[in-house]
């Protein structure tokens, strides 16, 4: 499933998702949407059947000096969160309050409050593991018959530590969940030689828990990497217009919030990235070095890059329509995979290989690219699905 | 040693010991008639009351045929020799150990006994959230019809006793730990998972003939902590692919025990085990 993150700015663009059938459904933003505003969103969202959930980011509670938007006017939790709210004594009326604003709401599926986790040692893993199973003893108790998932929010520290991914591992999988929705700190702008080892220790969580434990996996914020880890076994991802609905950072709530917006990018599938329009897709179209690189850029799923392909002269290239482009590229990608691990990973990397060949050609036929154009991510992808499957024994 | 005709002089009207059949140091097991019903009486020096205590509260509840029920519902006291000790009944169970049944399982006794082991396991923890931690062959008894019953709970643990963690290896048995088992200061709970393992060491052993980790070589402790054990050769491939998932390095890499049960199960029937 490829489901919308919500996030950045009120609705960010799901009217370009879900009427079309693009996406399957949408993981709401509570920060970003006033309340009675969700409800009605969420009962719009419900016409079109699509699965919805909302992430209750609890996690914001505990940053300093955070922004958190519109969180505080749903009375959920105090902003910020004194760490008395974790006793014991506290903790289940902070879990039922979340969950029960959940239930009020058209959501399909419901998911358990955390806390990012920065070390397996320190209290924010403690916190998140009370948590989660507070929150699987209230359901229980609950009489609702939808599936509670139980969430988890990596922070690259954890991430970088193999042993810390195991000790999470061991400890989110004690208890029988209905699912798990997934957030790792991945930020392609910090650390890109450590990118590979990150990605590499967040696709063995999805697949430990998507393919050993066979439980539904989420992996939120995911962008077009959510390509991976929908083929080592997550049932669905969650990607966003906007950058920060690209990868999960608790540094996305940091003081002053906003983030510039973006210039018009088209994502295309053959690359399994995105090009600036103006500055490289248009000079790909125009250039004559090789007469078949358009074409094959173009080839692949969204209405915008067919419009490029029958050689529009400027295509509207509105946010919506450039969000709308890549809901479609990320279903498309969604619906590559086949649900087995070999013949899926296979795939990805023959399509990872045929990606870096066109953004060889891109540079061969002169196009400058900017740094989130470069490809770069294909690398990265490529070493971590080795990395992976070291890791996996696969 | 214990003076036999002491502790029978003490025993209450009716019960008349009978033979010795484990002697465990200080712990005894005896044979017994109890009003015409066979039974077993635990023997242990009151060093081991808790142990007792723990063990009759949880098995005076069994009703399961994996597992034995224990007859008391508390324990008792009694003097032998100046020494104190404290003793219960539990029900007899008919057969002998795996001990002495031995190795030498075909694949489908095998999964037979994987199937008891993860009942027993799977009652254990859902109804009362304990943790056996010492499955091993002498505390597996085989009755005469083939089924297996998991004895010797009291070592069991319940999962949030802060005892839980600390000073391996005791209870356990080197060459019948989970690698979480060997590192009980590094706060590491202990779960179900862990009895997964133990079965996983079992059937295996019944099956080659040799435990996967050899406590017997220097690097026992290596190879059990990096989770390095031969796979054997020959070995259907839905037992493999059992022992492989049971035998998991870290419990997550383990099955749940509604995956393990169902496991067990769908190998059963591809071998079309009877």
């Amino acid at each position: 499933m490829f489901l919308i993150q919500a996030g950045h700015q009120s609705s960010t663009h799901i009217a370009e998702g879900l009427p079309e059938g693009r996406a399957d459904g949408v993981i709401w933003s509570p920060g970003d949407e006033k309340p009675e505003l969700l409800e009605q969103r969420m009962a719009e969202a419900a016409e079109h059947d699509a699965v919805q959930a909302v992430d209750p980011q609890l996690y914001v509670g505990l940053l300093e000096d955070a922004n958190p938007k519109r969180l505080p006017e749903y009375e959920l939790f105090d902003l910020p969160l004194p760490p008395r709210q974790f006793s014991a004594r506290r903790l289940a009326g902070l879990v039922e309050g979340i969950l029960d604003f959940q239930v009020e709401l058209p959501s399909t599926h419901l998911i358990a409050p955390t806390v990012a986790v920065s070390s397996m040692t320190d209290r924010s893993a403690q916190v998140a593991l009370n948590l989660a199973e507070t929150a699987l003893d209230l359901a229980d108790e609950m009489d609702d018959e939808r599936p509670l998932f139980i969430s988890a929010a990596a922070e690259r520290s954890v991430l970088a530590d193999s042993e810390s991914v195991d000790v999470l591992l061991d400890e989110l999988t004690t208890h029988e969940a209905d699912g798990y929705y997934l957030l790792f700190e991945i930020d392609p702008s910090i650390d890109p030689a450590g990118q590979a080892s990150l990605l590499s220790e967040a696709l063995y969580i999805t697949y430990t828990l998507g393919v050993i434990q066979e439980r539904p996996v989420w992996v939120g914020y995911a962008g077009l990497s959510g390509y991976l880890y929908r083929a080592v076994g997550a049932e669905a991802f969650a990607a966003g217009w906007f950058q920060k609905q690209q990868w999960f950072s608790t540094g996305h709530w940091g003081p002053g919030g906003g983030g510039r917006a973006p210039r018009s990018r088209i994502y295309l599938e053959s690359i399994l990235g995105s090009l600036l329009i103006d500055a490289e897709l248009m000079p790909a179209r125009r250039q004559r070095r090789d007469a078949n690189l358009a074409v094959d850029l173009l080839r692949g799923a969204g209405a915008l890059a067919a419009e490029h392909a029958e050689g529009g002269a400027v295509p509207d290239d509105s946010r919506s329509v450039c969000a709308a482009q890549l809901f479609e590229v990320c279903a498309a990608l969604d619906d590559r995979v086949a649900g087995d691990l070999d013949i899926d990973l296979e795939r990805v990397a023959l399509e990872l290989s045929a990606a870096a060949d066109l953004y060889t050609r891109l540079g061969a036929a002169g196009i400058e690219l900017d740094g989130r154009s470069s490809g770069s991510q294909i690398t990265v992808w490529q070493a971590a699905i080795e990395e992976f499957q070291d890791r996996a024994g696969i | 040693m214990i003076n036999r005709g002491e502790f029978q002089d003490k025993l209450p009207d009716g019960v008349s010991l009978g033979v010795q059949i484990h002697d465990g140091g200080q712990r005894k097991v005896f044979e017994a008639d109890d009003g015409g019903e066979k039974v077993v009486i635990k023997l242990m020096p009151e060093e081991d009351r808790n142990r007792a205590e723990r063990e009759v509260a949880i098995g005076s509840t069994f009703d399961h045929p994996n597992l034995p029920r224990i007859l008391d519902t508390e324990v008792f006291d009694v003097e032998l020799e100046g020494e104190e000790f404290v003793w219960f009944r539990e029900r007899f169970i008919e057969g002998e150990t795996l001990e002495a049944r031995g190795n030498g399982f075909d694949p489908c006794e095998a999964l037979s006994l994987a199937a008891d082991l993860a009942a027993a396991v799977t009652y254990l923890w859902e109804r009362h959230t304990v943790v056996h931690r010492d499955i091993k062959p002498i505390n597996i008894m085989v009755r005469p019809e083939g089924s297996f019953v998991l004895i010797d709970v009291g070592i069991g643990r319940h999962q949030t006793e802060s005892s839980i963690t600390s000073g391996l290896l005791g209870p356990g048995t080197r060459g019948h730990v989970a690698p979480e088992q060997m590192l009980p200061n590094k706060g590491r709970k202990l779960d179900s998972r862990t009895d997964l393992f133990l079965i996983g060491i079992v059937v295996y052993q019944v099956l080659v003939g040799v435990r996967p980790f050899r406590p017997e070589r220097p690097d026992y402790e290596t190879k059990l902590m990096a989770g390095e054990w031969p796979r054997p050769d020959g070995l259907p491939k839905p037992v493999a692919d059992l022992l492989e998932r049971l035998l998991g390095n870290r419990p997550h890499q383990r099955p749940s025990l509604a995956q393990a049960t169902a496991m067990i199960d769908a190998a059963r029937k591809e071998l079309e085990c009877s």
